[in-house]
């Protein structure tokens, strides 16, 4: 007896303490890789690019999507799980996040403007649904994960390793309480603000937040957008924005400031309503109200509130979206256009991505919208850029996520659903 | 006299809509261009072999007990089916009072008391919906 009681609680403490081990392990490789520190991790994992299943994207995704005359649409990389993307600088290297725990890179290594390589990023860090990558101007590779925010300082050059130098700026359990963390609205994403604050978007994890979650949510900036200064040192965190359902997308305006960002609406209430959101922030500030939870998108009120009347303080900033989506179109990552490769009409206009939604009869999504602004900065017309992904039985051959420009002024389309990464290019003819 | 109020007050006219037309404020949000129905006959599948066109489709959101029948589905897809009831940290006691309201509301409706049917079916939405997703 006394001997199976040894073993038992060996047993149990073997295994609370590898379980520990697990846990600490990305602890101890911050701590090795924020101090320049190898630790001995094995090279990532390699995604082979000219396959057959590269071919068949070609051939069965890629043929059917339409786009308006003088665009081409060719196959970038081959990317399990793509979501969203940050371009680099110098090399061309596009870094990719996932719903999942992997971030990949993938590099044109011989200059013809289609990824050589794709990799697994930094395989030494543990990452936790590490959606969001972003990139500035001077280098440096911020990635937003479900409740931390890494700093990855020259990526382009520390990329090539295993250990790639990563140092958080919020530390795992400090982006939202740990309490509230969820797998759905969970996707993060970042953007450099043109005060050099590092900017993120924090989906709320509900379909309607009860109001026993306020005003914590409010507080934190839990279905929101936060700042805070993107090098070690004072965090000056701030909340910028409040009353965003699940955005997943954002960007700044490059001539202007203005912040612009989608907006996931709320499910259940209809196959037509309410609309997805395309917004202009009205100002910065903890007190900037976007309709969430009493709006469920545009200006339908969600059932929850539908009686109650909403707070003065919130009613008197509240800021109207400026483009309303079809419902459940699902509206994801979008940017500004500022290369010379489109014509000039695109210039400065709103790319966006629609995933797609399971929440209708109709099936929608799946296509790349593009808004133009008028003089005043304000949103002019939202038409379909590119589409094709969904047949006609209702299928989907491939889910956008996000658009983002490339170094040579094409745009990257990324598709979770097919796994790839493509490129859309102008050529005229 | 008047002249000069005439002057003052298309001075504030001008001065009027300069600001607000530097504001850059738009009141009221534009739609996209793809909402608008022009293909009556166009074939729409749900990508499970079920297929209907576009002008049955726009009769069936519109009759009077397309909200019930809307309902009692999105109650059965987020609390009933497998991978929906997967999505939320659902209590025992939460998921009967959900399934409580969503029979009783689905009796209301097909007995013809389409509001009333509504009405509970909404009360077992507002439990999921405050519910928090896994």
């Amino acid at each position: 007896m006394k001997k199976l009681v040894t073993i038992v609680t060996s047993f149990i403490f073997t295994v609370l303490l590898s379980a520990n081990v697990f846990a600490a392990g990305d602890d101890a490789n911050i701590q090795k890789l924020s101090s320049f520190k190898k630790t001995g991790t094995s090279p990532g994992e390699v995604i082979p690019q000219n396959t057959k299943f590269a071919e068949n994207v070609k051939n069965n995704i890629i043929s059917k999507v339409k786009l308006p005359a003088g665009f081409k649409i060719e196959l970038f990389a081959v990317v399990p799980d793509a979501r969203h993307m940050a371009v680099s600088r110098n090399k061309g290297t596009v870094w990719i996040g996932t719903r999942k725990t992997k971030v990949w890179q993938a590099t044109d290594r011989d200059m013809d403007n289609i990824a050589d390589t794709v990799e697994q990023f930094s395989p030494s860090v543990s990452f936790d649904i590490p959606n969001g990558p972003c990139y500035s101007d001077d280098g440096h590779l911020y990635i937003a994960e479900r409740n931390r925010v890494l700093w990855f300082p020259a990526a382009e050059y520390f990329m090539e390793s295993p250990d790639t130098v990563a140092i958080p700026i919020i530390n795992q359990g400090d982006l939202i309480p740990p309490e509230e963390e969820s797998y759905n609205h969970t996707a993060r994403v970042c953007v450099i603000g043109p005060d050099n604050k590092l900017y993120v978007s924090m989906g709320q994890p509900f379909n309607v937040a009860g109001p026993d979650k306020y005003p914590l949510y409010d507080e934190v900036g839990i279905g929101g957008i936060i700042r805070f200064n993107r090098f070690p040192g004072k965090l000056e965190r701030e909340v910028v924005a409040i009353g965003i359902r699940n955005s997943v997308g954002h960007a700044f305006h490059p001539g202007n400031g203005d912040l612009w960002f989608t907006d996931n609406q709320v499910d259940g209430m209809g196959d037509e309503t309410p609309p997805g959101e395309l917004n202009k922030a009205c100002g910065l500030g903890p007190d900037v109200w976007y309709g969430h939870p009493y709006y469920g998108g545009g200006n339908v009120r969600t059932g929850e509130y539908k009686g109650q009347s909403i707070p003065s303080a919130k009613k008197k900033k509240y800021c109207k979206p400026q483009v309303e989506m079809i419902a459940h179109a699902a509206d994801l990552g979008m940017m500004f256009y500022t290369g010379n490769m489109f014509p000039a009409k695109y210039k400065n206009a709103i790319f966006s991505a629609q995933h797609g939604s399971w929440n209708a009869v109709k099936p929608r999504g799946a296509r790349v919208m593009v808004t133009f602004l008028n003089s005043a900065g304000n949103a002019e017309k939202t038409e379909v850029f590119a589409d094709g992904w969904m047949t006609d039985i209702g299928t989907y051959l491939g889910r956008p996520v996000d658009v983002q420009q490339y170094v040579d002024g094409s745009i990257l389309v990324s598709d979770d659903k097919a796994g790839v990464v493509y490129r859309i290019t102008y050529s005229g003819t | 006299m008047l002249k000069k109020l005439v002057i003052l007050t298309i001075l504030a006219i001008i001065v009027g809509l300069g600001i607000f037309f530097m504001s850059g404020k738009q009141e009221t949000a534009i739609k996209e261009s793809s909402t608008i129905v022009s293909e009556p006959d166009k074939k729409i599948c749900d990508g499970k072999g079920n297929c209907t066109t576009e002008l049955e489709y726009q009769k069936s959101i519109q009759a009077d007990n397309y909200k019930c029948n809307y309902y009692v589905k999105y109650i059965w897809s987020e609390s009933e089916r497998e991978y929906g009831k997967k999505q939320y940290k659902y209590t025992e006691e939460n998921l009967k009072k959900i399934q409580a309201l969503k029979n009783e509301g689905k009796s209301l409706c097909e007995s013809g008391k389409l509001k009333e049917g509504e009405a509970k079916l909404e009360e077992a939405i507002k439990i999921i919906n405050f519910t928090m997703l896994n």
